[in-house]
């Protein structure tokens, strides 16, 4: 994309919209969803009549075993468009890992060649009752028959093995990793619409939190929680007779883990080896490099995801990250955790890392407001099996 | 791990967890419970040996623990 710059090509983020959060919503999934791409349609300065078309990353990612009903716990494009009572032209599923980050390539990708002119990515998350990952099964089928048996299961263990490996390999320490953690917290709490908006963590507060799975606490894991983001993207063409300033996406890049341990556990190599995949294809794609990124919005899912990201998409030397996090240049509050992240929101599935690098870079982060940045990356997931998009303002 | 995710587990927490690879087949990498070692064991790299635990009429399983007479 980056080899048509000052052209008419390319896409571009125009509006938004977030919902109210909470743990407990008192409205249904499908309703709040309604609301918010309303919200975010009239945001572009469009009406509903505009949007021809849809596309979402529907998966609830609570490996407890439900089976998820459309409009309560996932609301697809299908589910949309049924109930807002539109025929689109174009209407697309990403089934992957990194939902936003690939609805927005189908997006971009939508709208530059022409399939829709205005389409609406949204991401709705939906916190069930009961403990998100606990899983009542009697039989262990697939390749849940190598794991479960061993009392092994849920994203918490799979993210506590490379952890714990990269704890001992390079002399990280929890003490390190409790930056990482207040200080999305601290730029969480100045976001209006987090769950944790005006409540940081108290000092000591992370190293006392309950263990889940050693060296994976609960504070290193986000917070489940039912709520929407929506986005608008359309044509750079179209988006300049917008009211916004346009955030054009630059390029991206989709995690494919080249290497597991055969039954899907996680390893610090195959997150090392993929990232480093991942960083290749992104920096081709966008045309600029780490050092010249103004809004760096890594993945905070589970905290040791930030490193991961850091280190393959060049912030810093691998093994490195825990004591770069640490420095002057990343403290609490400046850009690499401006926008709170996963773990100073709640469990959004990189809406907030693409909301932040949008709302940077359109100028209009209100108090968060950086000066004078020009290009981000947004980031979901593990590196080596996430997604993540490059934005700039210019053109 | 300190929490009991499937049914069965929740006597055994706090237990551990570790990723084995073979020497007999470098590269081929299982998940397993390792059994008799303290936290300050447990080292990425420790040897370790396989032994089989049954949980069921026709079920065992294999974990791994400390080397004996090394």
């Amino acid at each position: 994309m980056s080899s048509t710059p000052g052209s008419n090509e390319g896409a571009a983020v125009v509006g938004y919209a977030h919902s109210p959060v909470s743990r407990n919503a008192d409205v249904s999934l499908g309703e709040l969803t309604l609301r918010t791409v309303l919200e975010a349609v009239a945001d572009a300065g469009l009406d509903q009549g505009d949007i021809d078309g849809f596309t979402t990353g529907a998966l609830f990612p609570s490996s407890g075993g439900r089976a998820p009903v459309d409009g309560e716990h996932i609301v697809t494009s299908d589910w949309l468009v049924e109930h807002l009572g539109i025929q689109p032209r174009w209407l697309c599923g990403f089934q992957g890992i990194g939902q936003i980050c690939g609805s927005v390539v189908l997006a971009a990708n939508a709208v530059s060649s022409g399939s829709a002119d205005y389409v609406v990515v949204h991401r709705a998350m939906y916190n069930p009752p009961g403990r998100y990952h606990v899983n009542s099964m009697t039989r262990a089928e697939g390749n849940a028959q190598w794991t479960a048996p061993h009392g092994f299961w849920g994203p918490p263990a799979h993210i506590a093995l490379p952890y714990m490996e990269y704890m001992q390999r390079y002399g990280a320490t929890r003490e390190e990793m409790a930056t990482v953690v207040e200080g999305a917290r601290q730029a969480g709490s100045l976001v209006p619409w987090s769950h944790w908006y005006e409540n940081p963590l108290e000092s000591g507060e992370y190293l006392g939190a309950r263990m889940i799975a050693d060296p994976i606490s609960v504070l290193d894991c986000d917070i489940p929680i039912t709520g929407v983001g929506a986005f608008v993207l359309t044509s750079a063409a179209r988006a300049r007779d917008l009211p916004n300033r346009p955030v054009y996406v630059a390029g991206f890049a989709q995690g494919r883990s080249p290497s597991t341990n055969g039954v899907g556990a996680w390893t610090l190599e195959s997150i090392q080896e993929g990232g480093r995949a991942v960083a290749e294809i992104l920096w081709k794609s966008c045309g600029f490099g780490p050092e010249e990124v103004d809004v760096p919005q890594v993945y905070d899912g589970f905290s040791p995801f930030v490193y991961f990201w850091l280190e393959a998409l060049g912030f810093c030397q691998e093994g490195t990250a825990h004591e770069y996090v640490q420095g002057s240049d990343i403290s609490p509050g400046l850009p690499f955790r401006v926008g709170g992240g996963a773990l100073g929101n709640g469990r959004m599935h990189g809406v907030p890392q693409m909301l932040e690098s949008y709302l940077q870079l359109a100028g209009r982060a209100d108090g968060r407001q950086l000066d004078g940045v020009a290009t981000a990356i947004a980031c979901q997931a593990a590196p080596n099996m996430g997604g993540v998009v490059a934005y700039t303002n210019a053109r | 791990m300190q929490d009991a995710f499937l049914p069965g587990f929740a006597d055994e927490v706090p237990y551990v967890i570790g990723d084995i690879e073979l020497v007999e087949q470098p590269g081929l990498r299982m998940i397993t419970q390792l059994i008799g070692l303290t936290a300050g064991e447990l080292k990425v790299g420790l040897p370790v040996t396989v032994r089989f635990q049954d949980l069921a009429e026709g079920l065992s399983v294999p974990q791994f623990g400390p080397q004996e007479n090394p």
